[in-house]
């Protein structure tokens, strides 16, 4: 999913701010209802929706089941 | 910078000792209280135009220092110093790569990337996992080195010595190899509710941290200044929470990062960075939610 994005620099308030630049988005209507129809049917309006907000349909959170402590 | 912080912080600087400073509202007006290493005379202190006429109140206790401590400091005493598989719950102890100090995982939340993709990751502090770090994609461990990371440093607020500050914060990404490490829950809390909510005197709260576990609190002041000792510089504050434990102890080195919240709401407040002389120093959630687009992951 391809979606335009316009580069903006936050504003921080009283502290020293390093290292990332955050975008703001620009919705895409194609690229939006790409999006809604990947989800697939009964989640189209849910993608389309989020994604036409500037939001996006990927990257949800993924709880793993890995051992870290041996 | 609003007119009472600006007052507060011109207390703080005018008087050298000082190291903690905030009013309060009591029946027969408002009142400044001073905290001070050593005993000094309410009449010797340098008052800006403003708060001449406060009941003036001084305080002697010790200055606040950053709260993160060595791995050892502490003997191991409770599951926060466990180690855990995934879903790592927070309030629990981590410690970036290679450094030998261990302080708090806070709490989990979420932020949008430059390609406005979500992303879930663990808020502490500057000092707990960004101090003198290789910046981002620094690794954060579960103590130690040894254990695979469970986050990588993505973004903080660095603290200086010589200007203003207001927050003490760092997020850290924790999808490694395409899962998630970190829990959406804090240990002995819970799920939060992801609505903050804005600190004020006499708030009931409650943290979960590395060192002390689940300890609970009560604002006693809002938008405090203070002087902060980092070890190697001092660092002032404006805006900050003030929480006092009562009997016992809210806070005490390794805590350094747990996130304080409403004993009833389990609503966000303050992110815990110092403390000592009885008290507790938070920077407002709000204000680090502002500045990251942040939010909390439930």
């Amino acid at each position: 999913m391809s979606k335009g994005t316009t580069p903006r620099q936050v504003v921080d308030r009283g502290a020293e701010k390093i290292g990332i630049t955050f975008t703001e988005p620009q919705a895409d209507i194609m690229s939006c209802l790409l999006a809604g129809l990947i989800a697939g049917l009964p989640c189209f309006l849910e993608a389309f929706m989020k994604c036409m907000a500037g939001g996006t349909t990927a990257g949800d959170y993924k709880p793993g089941d890995r051992n870290r402590c041996n | 910078m609003s007119n009472r912080e600006a007052m507060l912080m011109t207390v703080l600087t005018r008087n050298a000792s000082a190291h903690l400073v905030y009013l309060t509202h009591e029946v027969d007006g408002p009142t400044l209280h001073v905290h001070t290493q050593h005993a000094i005379s309410a009449t010797s202190l340098i008052i800006p135009l403003g708060l001449e006429h406060c009941r003036q109140v001084m305080h002697v206790t010790e200055q606040p220092s950053i709260l993160r401590c060595r791995p050892n400091h502490f003997a191991v005493q409770n599951a926060h110093q466990q180690c855990q598989n995934e879903p790592i719950q927070l309030g629990t102890q981590i410690q970036p790569q290679g450094k030998d100090w261990v302080g708090t995982a806070g709490a989990p939340v979420h932020w949008l990337d430059g390609s406005q993709h979500d992303q879930y990751g663990v808020l502490s502090n500057w000092h707990v996992m960004a101090d003198g770090s290789n910046g981002i994609g620094h690794t954060q461990h579960q103590p130690y080195d040894n254990h695979p990371a469970m986050a990588k440093l993505t973004n903080w607020s660095e603290v200086k010595c010589c200007a203003t500050m207001y927050v003490d914060a760092a997020i850290a990404d924790a999808k490694i190899d395409g899962y998630h490490t970190m829990a959406r829950s804090i240990l002995e809390i819970g799920q939060l509710n992801p609505t903050p909510l804005d600190a004020s005197a006499g708030l009931l709260v409650m943290k979960s941290g590395r060192t002390t576990a689940l300890t609970y609190g009560q604002v006693s002041a809002t938008g405090a200044a203070v002087k902060v000792s980092y070890g190697d510089f001092t660092a002032t504050f404006a805006d900050q929470i003030v929480i006092d434990g009562g009997a016992e102890e809210f806070s005490a080195g390794g805590d350094s990062g747990s996130l304080v919240v409403g004993r009833d709401s389990k609503s966000p407040v303050g992110l815990l960075f110092a403390g000592g002389g009885g008290t507790t120093i938070a920077n407002p959630i709000k204000r680090i939610m502002d500045m990251w687009g942040m939010d909390f992951a439930v």
